[in-house]
């Protein structure tokens, strides 16, 4: 099997504490082996110190929802665990309003939030520096500003101009969530440069194209989590609303303060589990979605299966909200159904991973393609459902991709490119025909005797043991592709393998199309993935090396025939017509 | 296909914007109860829900905690969407004429026989409960002899060990001067001087300053302390469940609270009649079996069973043991002394 | 077009400016001129809000100076841990400092209600029963638990510092023989010092507007002026003396957060200028050589 030598490194698998932090992931092991050893006992007591004083309270809290009685300090024998208080505070319709209440200004607040520091962030990039300065200064006034004058002055307000309270705690909680979000984003900046975006503009796309395309997509983890941030930040806040709410309608933290006369005590123990079992699904969710959203890898049935649930999901949220019974005046209403159903759609959609190049190459495509760089013939009228195009622009890249979606791509590329085609393949050809079933079709679907040369990487002896346990399959195989002209060569596994890392290759298993397109092949990651492919142009560099490694493969192959007499090495003559003819076809341009 | 996901989402919000999500079909009254839990609880059974089906209302149960300025706010503004409120005696002297509707319906004089002359229904508001503050205890702390009283509790040699406190100086203070041999009948007008340095000596050992009615029995069950006074509805609810909680009605604070209707209440006819229901002897007598607070209508009192009208406020042992906190006094003076309290709290 | 777009795009980046104006400015100025309205007319008397606010603010200092402290110090240790250990450790302990903002913060305070009030009675576990004693309704449990609030805040700024740390300092000073002692405390904790300061700051900023933990943790012994200003605002309705109580405490944290703001402002614009200053000196060289040589 032909190894590669030079494959691209795909982009880390975001996890959550990075999102949390951009800290997480930054230079390990900074002082390793500089702090002093009695110095380094004394900050790990005090490091242990300080997580037993986080931990032990938070593992309590967990407790105390499940074994908890009454009596504030009082657990129950452990024979006793229950979820009796968590079933109380669910099925309590004053609780569920107040959690739904919070949640829905948690939602609110923090999206807006979000919003307003994405568009700052993207626009004070075109703008001076003193924005930038003024803005800073402004957010830390607002983090360190005292709530209590703060929800005296909401108060005020409110009973000055008569306004909601819930509208009053709404602006409230996006003035608290502001400066946390301001800060996610200042931190999480650098995943989109400035010259990207420069690029892009130069290129032709306008703001908003830039903007959604190319920002967006970068900056979603950022996005998120600033969001998250914001949204357990807003759920959190009680000084706001102790100031502005009355208690005929709380948030969940107001019930929580308020209700300490209230004698089912371990709410605040509930609410507490609650919040921490959402945030381990929330990542949960994240992991599993940011390791299978790969989804230009997916068929296309799959992908309209997956819109249509996220459809289903998006409406179905937006029913719920809307046909609750929530005590709340229709304004209100209307305005957190503003929030809750794009928010739903938003966060759906931004767990698909896309490519910021193909973004960048995509926005420029549509409006100037000849501005880079791209041949006409590749231009493309949508950006988004063009999945081929999109393949091809996806340069520098390994992709997994499944049998149907290789299809799609390998048909492609024979569309695209006229000329012949020179392949390269390590399988023998019953796990040929086994891996890609449809792919000889594909192939044969050409209609022209065209000249094509493949070669097996396989040992003789291998081969032909195939031919011996499977000679139904290596006789059609072989019968199939000689009758469309194709030529079928073999090379030993270790020759090709040598020659591939001699020759800088990423992979000795390719496919050169018309002599335009490289699509190199490697065994993919995951086993749901019929291959792992990466499309590059042929420059000249890469001609040249292609051309070495074929002269030498050529020097040791030997033809397959159908008829008895099996494999022979191919003449003098034929090994000197193949290579100019290959190295011809890589010159066309 | 996004666009078709933005065209849903958008008719679905439009949906929900339009759709009434059903008014109700019955009228809605407010009735706000001064301390939640078992208490709200009792009102709900013995007044709310009967009153509710009789009346084909929809009664919206609230709790509040007697905060004076948000009332006093909200009948400034206009915005009231309370329509009976449970107010102490202090606040209802504070409130009657300036916050408070009068009353359209009075309360038949066969049906309610005051418990003393300062709980005869008024204009603009009907006594409902006596509510008494008790010195609790825990049992297992004192097996050779419990405390019979204040003096007990400022007796650190006695009787050692952590104590709690009302975080408010309403009956604190009284406490404090029945622990130094004031009698009763002769603690207003309160010597606040004194008594603010008898609190001095007490103070070093006093654990916690309770705000809610469940702390000092949680404090008391758990042994974070020993001794504290304690709504003696609670420390009864306590017992009922076999718990080790002893008190005394010795020197027991007892305050009246009242039923009124806050100026502005959209619902004026119907809380009036909400509070003409709630004084029904029967209703009253109800609620009093739940929470073992003392109704303030005799008629009611008796139809207490017996050994649940032991534990009233308002049965004579205990009333005559007990003194009432006058709300004249702490009408006019709460404010101040409120305000040296917390600075004292602060030294 | 595009220059509209240009303008838009750059009338937009002050857009979070105008956001926190309208809703944050705007209120302020009304709230202060209800202040003053409502201080010019009548209102009850009986409180003493001056002498109120001086008898609560020392105890707000000292408890939040006291936990900010704290937290600094913990979450300089574990933030210095972290980054001497292998990235298991420091994924670890970033999750662990992550948990409690997302546990709640009166359900957190609670918890330490509950887990004290567990072991305040007879127990087994001696110590156990010495910490809640210690801890329960008194000072060190407040400062224990706010510390606690602001040891994450703390120990994501201490971290951002300390993996920003160049090795190369470190490197140097144990080729020229410095021992580990000495580089820890004469190169490390200065670098951080920076990030501490602000940590502490700050701590103490957010501790000075809290009232739920003194008052669950505390057991109401010990009051924040925030505590004063619930107690006159919802007991009493004296609406006027509690708003007056929220501005000096309001001016209490911005007074001098204004005063190191514009003093930091003023300082970096000083730097600039210098800097302005010498690169027109060796511009102003660079043309007179040439010149010269001429």
């Amino acid at each position: 099997m032909c190894e590669n030598r030079n494959r691209s490194t795909r982009p880390p698998r975001p996890k959550l504490i990075s999102l949390m932090t951009r800290t997480a992931h930054a230079k390990p092991e900074v002082l390793k082996g500089y702090l002093d050893p009695r110095i380094q006992v004394v900050l790990r007591a005090l490091s242990a110190l300080t997580v037993l004083a986080i931990a032990v309270p938070a593992c309590y809290m967990l407790i105390w929802s499940t074994w908890g009685t009454e009596v504030v300090g009082r657990l129950r024998s452990l024979h006793e665990w229950s979820l009796d208080w968590i079933a109380i505070l669910l099925r309590n319709p004053e609780w569920r309003a107040s959690i739904l209440r919070s949640v829905m200004l948690g939602v609110g607040a923090s999206f807006v939030g979000a919003a307003i520091n994405a568009a700052y962030n993207y626009c004070r990039r075109f703008s001076g520096e003193y924005v930038k300065n003024a803005t800073y200064y402004t957010m830390i006034v607002l983090l360190l500003n005292p709530l209590i004058a703060y929800g005296m002055a909401v108060r005020s307000v409110g009973s000055m101009l008569g306004w909601s309270p819930w509208l009053l705690l709404y602006f409230g909680h996006l003035l608290v969530v502001l400066p946390l979000q301001y800060l996610v984003f200042e931190a999480g900046a650098g995943a989109v440069q400035d010259d990207t975006l420069y690029a892009a503009r130069t290129c032709g796309a306008g703001h908003a194209g830039t903007l959604v395309h190319i920002y967006l997509p970068k900056m979603r983890g950022a996005f998120l989590t600033a969001f998250v941030l914001g949204f357990f930040v807003s759920f959190d806040e009680v000084v706001i609303a102790l100031f502005v709410l009355d208690k005929s309608a709380s948030t969940v933290p107001v019930r929580l303060w308020r209700g300490l006369s209230e004698v089912v005590k371990p709410e605040a123990a509930v609410v507490s589990t609650l919040l921490l079992c959402t945030i381990g699904f929330i990542f949960m969710v994240r992991h599993f979605a940011s390791g299978k959203a790969r989804f230009f890898s997916i068929s296309i049935a799959e992908r309209v299966r997956r819109q249509a649930v996220e459809v289903a999901i998006s409406v179905g949220a937006g029913i719920l909200v809307g046909v609750l019974p929530l005590p709340l005046g229709s304004l209100e209403h209307f305005v957190t159904d503003l929030f809750v159903v794009p928010v739903m759609y938003f966060a759906l959609n931004t767990v698909r991973a896309r490519s910021p190049i193909w973004q960048l190459i995509a926005v420029a495509n549509v409006e100037k393609p000849e501005l880079a760089g791209i041949p006409q013939e590749f231009a493309f009228s949508s950006v988004e459902s063009d999945i081929e195009a999109a393949e091809f622009l996806r340069q520098g890249r390994w992709i997994d991709l499944s049998s149907q979606a290789l299809r799609s791509l390998v048909q492609a590329c024979f569309a695209k490119c006229n000329g012949p085609y020179f392949g390269t393949d390590r399988n023998v050809p019953s796990r040929f025909c086994e891996l890609y079933p449809n792919y000889l079709k594909t192939q044969l679907e050409r209609n022209e005797t065209v000249g094509d040369v493949r070669i097996l990487f396989c040992e003789r002896a291998a081969l032909l043991a195939d031919q011996a346990s499977n000679e139904a399959t290596v006789l059609r195989f072989v019968k199939d592709q000689t009758a469309a002209g194709v030529l079928l060569l073999r090379v030993g596994d270790a020759i090709a393998l040598r020659e591939a890392n001699n020759c800088h290759l990423h992979s000795g298993e390719f496919g050169v199309f018309g002599g335009r397109y490289v699509l190199f092949f490697h065994r993919p990651e995951a086993a749901e993935f019929t291959a792992s492919v990466m499309l590059v142009p042929v420059t000249k560099l890469l001609a040249s090396h292609l051309s070495d490694f074929w002269r030498n493969c050529i020097l040791n192959s030997e033809k397959i025939s159908a008829s008895d007499d099996k494999l022979a090495f191919l003449p003098l003559e034929a090994q000197v017509e193949l290579t100019t003819r290959f190295e011809e076809t890589l010159r066309i341009k | 296909m996004n666009r078709i996901l933005m065209c849903a989402c958008g008719i679905v919000v439009l949906f929900t914007a339009c759709t009434d999500r059903g008014a109700p079909r019955n009228p809605k009254l407010v009735v706000v109860s001064y301390g939640g839990g078992s208490y709200q609880q009792s009102q709900i059974e013995a007044f709310e829900r009967p009153f509710s089906s009789s009346h084909h209302v929809d009664v919206e149960p609230v709790v509040w905690g007697a905060e004076y300025g948000k009332l006093e706010e909200m009948v400034e503004s206009g915005n009231v969407p309370w329509d009976v409120v449970e107010v102490t005696a202090a606040q209802f002297v504070r409130g009657r004429g300036s916050l408070f509707q009068p009353l359209t319906r009075t309360i038949p004089i066969s049906s309610f026989d005051p418990i003393d002359k300062t709980s005869a229904p008024d204009h603009f508001g009907v006594p409902n409960v006596y509510w008494s503050t008790v010195l609790g205890y825990k049992k297992s702390a004192f097996l050779k002899e419990q405390p019979a009283g204040w003096r007990d509790f400022w007796d650190v040699k006695r009787f050692p060990g952590p104590r709690a406190l009302y975080d408010n100086p309403r009956a604190t203070l009284e406490f404090a001067l029945l622990s130094s041999g004031v009698q009763p009948n002769r603690l207003y007008p309160l010597d606040v001087d004194r008594a603010f340095a008898l609190l001095d000596n007490i103070r070093p050992y006093v654990r916690l300053w309770w705000t809610d009615g469940t702390q000092p029995v949680s404090a008391m069950l758990t042994g974070t302390v020993v001794m504290s006074p304690a709504w003696s509805g609670r420390l009864y609810a306590s017992q009922q469940a076999g718990q080790e909680i002893g008190y005394t009605w010795n020197g027991a604070a007892n305050e009246l609270d009242y039923w009124i209707i806050p100026k502005g209440s959209k619902n004026v006819s119907l809380a009036n009649d909400f509070i003409v229901f709630a004084s029904d002897p029967d209703a009253m007598a109800k609620q009093a079996t739940l929470t073992a607070y003392g109704p303030a209508n005799k008629l009611a009192v008796l139809r207490v069973p017996g050994h649940i009208r032991l534990e009233l406020p308002t049965d004579p042992q205990n009333w005559a043991v007990s003194f009432i906190i006058d709300s004249d006094w702490w009408s006019k003076n709460e404010v101040a002394v409120t305000e040296r309290w917390l600075r004292w709290k602060s030294k | 077009m595009r220059k509209l777009a240009k303008l838009v795009v750059s009338t937009a980046a002050w857009g979070l400016i105008v956001s926190v104006g309208l809703f944050y400015v705007v209120p302020l100025i009304i709230w202060c001129i209800s202040l003053a309205r409502g201080s010019a007319g009548a209102h009850s008397p009986g409180v003493d809000v001056f002498a109120l606010y001086w008898s609560l603010i020392g105890q707000t200092i000292t408890l939040s100076v006291a936990a900010a402290l704290a937290a600094v110090i913990c979450g300089s240790a574990t933030a210095l841990v972290a980054v001497s250990g292998h990235g298991r450790t420091r994924e670890l302990l970033t999750a662990a400092m992550t948990v409690p903002l997302l546990m709640g913060f009166i359900a957190r305070n609670y918890a330490w209600v509950g887990l004290l009030s567990q072991f305040a009675g007879e127990t087994r576990v001696l110590f156990l029963s010495s910490l809640s004693r210690a801890l329960l309704y008194k000072q060190l449990g407040i400062v224990v638990v706010m510390g606690t609030v602001f040891v994450p805040f703390c120990y994501f700024m201490v971290l951002q510092e300390l993996t920003g740390l160049s090795p190369v300092p470190l490197q140097a000073a144990r080729t020229m023989g410095a021992s580990d002692a000495t580089i820890f405390w004469r190169i490390i904790l200065p670098s951080i010092r920076g990030s501490q300061r602000n940590a502490f700051m700050l701590s103490v900023v957010l501790g000075v507007g809290y009232f739920i933990t003194p008052q669950l943790i505390g057991g109401g012994n010990f009051q924040f002026v925030g505590n004063g200003v619930l107690v006159l605002l919802d007991r009493f309705g004296l609406t006027v003396d509690a708003s007056l109580l929220g501005l000096l405490l309001f001016l209490t944290v911005m007074v001098p957060v204004g005063l190191t703001g514009l003093a930091i402002y003023l300082k970096k614009r000083q730097k600039k200028q210098e800097q302005l200053k010498v690169v027109r000196k060796q511009e102003s060289l660079d043309t007179a050589a040439p010149a010269q040589a001429d």
